[in-house]
């Protein structure tokens, strides 16, 4: 801007030195060669450091010194040629350099005290532009609405402020959230009605609404569609109604009480709240979006355990079926010697028939027991982990998980080693089904990745190994899953943590999300972080980054 | 006397069957996996195998095909428990005297091996 002055500024002295041989002042035009090269530096500056748009530049600057070269070069000249040289031109040239200055000083005065009229204005409208582009990153629908209308309140200085957020359920706005200056107890309304006439005369007219102006106007016009409007804003106490939409509909209603100043709402302010509709609008959109994909995961993690499920029920109703087995062979014994001996019984032959009884009944109750033990362990396994988080011990993680790993795998196929002193390691602030499941998902893909390495390359030495680290690292857990197995390609790589991709044999032994999974529990619920390394034929590393729960 | 042996990988099932066929007169013998009841039909020579098919170290299957390898003669019944049917017929493949399915009363388990025995 400087420059554009600076170089106006001289093409008009410069102008002006056609002047001076008026006055008897021995310099002749010559000089005005010189106002070419006094722009010229300028206009370079300005191309160079694209201070602004050149022609936008050339073009202010010519008009100004056109149309001041004619301003006061043709009075001058005119009165030189009816008047001659006189006392008159000293004021008149006064005149002129006034003119000059005059424009620049008029607009610097008059941008001073509208500042300071608006000031108070100009500084909510800040404010509100401020909180506009900080509402984007409010995931949580709740916390956004608590911050609007806390906003609002505060940077306008306003009575109160409520939002009323669409309800599908109750088919109308319900109150998100509401925030007075006053420590009164007076409440307000909970919900307004979607057949209510404030609602269809927001939708239809797409503008804000002036309590005020509505008021005088229903008054003026005698229209009961207005009247109706006015019956449903008074009980919200409303000075102002900015309505929210999102691609036509109505998702929201902010209400705006009195300002405590007392001033009215002006259309500078209009102006603003209808730019902080269309941000709250989109915030809105993108909290509730937030929540629906949480909601989707929750539902896919317990679909992928579901199937997790399936590929067990193998493993799971041979061991059940096998306790069955051993009860009906257990009790059928017993039956047979009492039918053998119930006739005659000797008190020898009665002692010897009461002690395989006993030892019967006892194993009869093992069974049981051991029956009883693989359902808690399917429930443990399958329960919705809603819990919420507490300290978790990973040594009990593990162990669990390495149980229902069992109804999966053969687990004596594999030599597992825990690279830790089990009370030593300290506890993760976490979900112990979530982990369970991670846990349960890393155990598999090892065996898995280890088998497929023993039946390809068909190594006589080979002894797959699966080894459990648990290091801590400032703050947090570090557990590493390390197996011997058959590694990944690096081209499968990349894929390896999209959903339903899965290098596993058959489509008994996966459901392809167990990586995917992994990943979204550990680092979006539990805010850690997986890592993987892996080598084809070597073996695979599966690094989990995990907080420490702070005693 | 007859004798019988069992491959089971459950203890109770050897337990209790042993019990069970010793009251009736039967030499019972017991193996908890594949390669010990390969070595116990080539010494002691059984006269009939009741063979668990899904076993952990070696399947029953396995066994199976080992054994006709150096002992086609020897009957033997499979017991059966969740296999699916391509199971049930790779046993068939390799000669099985017959099937049995877990879990079952012990009368059907007795009319079955004193019949074969006897038989």
């Amino acid at each position: 801007m400087k420059y554009l002055i600076l170089g106006m500024a001289i093409g008009f002295i410069g102008c002006h030195v056609c002047f001076l041989p008026v006055f008897r002042f021995k310099i002749y035009p010559y000089l005005n060669i010189l106002i070419a090269f006094y722009t010229i530096p300028i206009c370079y500056a300005i191309i160079k450091y694209r201070l602004m748009d050149i022609k936008l530049a050339v073009t202010r600057a010519g008009i100004f010194i056109f149309v001041y070269a004619l301003v006061l070069g043709i009075p001058v000249w005119i009165g030189l040629r009816l008047l001659g040289k006189g006392p008159w031109l000293l004021p008149v040239t006064l005149m002129g350099f006034f003119a000059t200055v005059g424009p620049f000083v008029y607009f610097y005065i008059q941008k001073r005290a509208e500042n300071r009229l608006l000031q108070e204005q100009r500084r909510y409208q800040a404010t509100l532009r401020q909180a506009s582009s900080g509402m984007g990153k409010i995931k949580d629908l709740r916390k956004l609405l608590k911050m609007i209308v806390y906003v609002l309140t505060h940077a306008i200085q306003i009575e109160h402020a409520l939002i009323y957020i669409y309800d599908q359920g109750q088919k109308g706005y319900v109150l998100g959230a509401s925030k007075k200056r006053s420590s009164s107890n007076e409440q307000f309304i909970g919900s307004i009605e979607e057949k209510s006439a404030l609602v269809q005369y927001l939708s239809n007219n797409k503008s804000l609404v002036i309590f005020e102006e509505i008021k005088q106007k229903s008054e003026d016009e005698k229209n009961s569609v207005l009247i109706q409007v006015i019956q449903t804003i008074s009980p919200l106490k409303g000075e102002l109604i900015v309505p929210i939409f999102i691609d036509q509909e109505l998702i929201a209603i902010i209400v705006m009480g009195k300002k405590q100043s007392g001033k009215s709402y002006t259309e500078d302010d209009l102006g603003v709240f209808s730019i902080l509709a269309n941000q709250t609008a989109l915030a809105i959109e993108n909290a509730k979006f937030y929540e629906d994909m949480k909601r989707t995961h929750q539902q896919l993690f317990q679909a992928e355990k579901m199937a997790t499920i399936g590929t067990m029920a193998d493993g799971l109703s041979h061991q059940i079926n096998n306790r069955f087995h051993a009860l009906g062979f257990i009790a059928g014994d017993a039956l047979d010697t009492i039918q053998m001996n119930k006739k005659e019984l000797s008190e020898d032959k009665m002692k010897e028939v009461m002690t395989e009884l006993e030892r019967a009944f006892v194993r009869v109750q093992e069974n049981v027991v051991q029956g009883g033990e693989i359902v808690q362990g399917l429930l443990k396994y399958t329960r919705k982990g809603d819990a919420g988080f507490t300290d978790v011990d990973i040594g009990a993680v593990f162990k669990s998980a390495l149980e229902m790993a069992q109804f999966k795998i053969k687990t004596d196929q594999l030599k597992i080693i825990h690279d830790y002193v089990p009370n030593a390691i300290p506890k993760i602030k976490g979900n112990f089904t979530q982990l369970q499941e991670v846990f349960f998902n890393l155990i598999d893909n090892g065996y898995d990745a280890m088998m497929q390495r023993k039946h390809e390359a068909k190594e006589p030495s080979y002894q797959p190994t699966l080894i459990v680290y648990v290091l801590k690292e400032d703050g947090h857990a570090q557990i590493i899953f390390e197996d011997n197995g058959i590694g990944v390609k690096d081209e499968d790589m990349h894929k390896l943590f999209t959903p339903f991709f899965t290098t596993k044999l058959s489509s008994r032994k996966g459901t392809g999300l167990g990586l995917y999974v992994i990943k979204k529990i550990v680092e979006e619920n539990h805010n850690g972080k997986v890592e993987m390394v892996s080598r084809y034929m070597q073996g695979t590393q599966m690094k989990l980054r995990l907080p420490i729960a702070i005693a | 006397m007859p004798k019988l042996l069992i491959v089971d990988d459950e203890p109770d099932i050897r337990e209790f069957a042993r019990n069970f066929f010793k009251k009736r007169k039967i030499e019972v013998f017991v193996a908890s996996g594949g390669r010990q009841a390969l070595d116990l039909i080539s010494n002691e020579k059984p006269n009939l195998v009741l063979l668990d098919i899904r076993m952990e170290e070696m399947t029953g299957i396995e066994v199976l095909r080992e054994l006709r390898k150096s002992n086609p003669d020897v009957k033997v019944v499979m017991v059966s428990g969740v296999e699916d049917e391509d199971t049930i017929k790779e046993a068939n493949a390799y000669g099985v005297i017959g099937y049995i399915h877990k879990p079952f009363i012990l009368e059907e388990l007795e009319k079955l091996v004193l019949t074969q025995l006897n038989g």
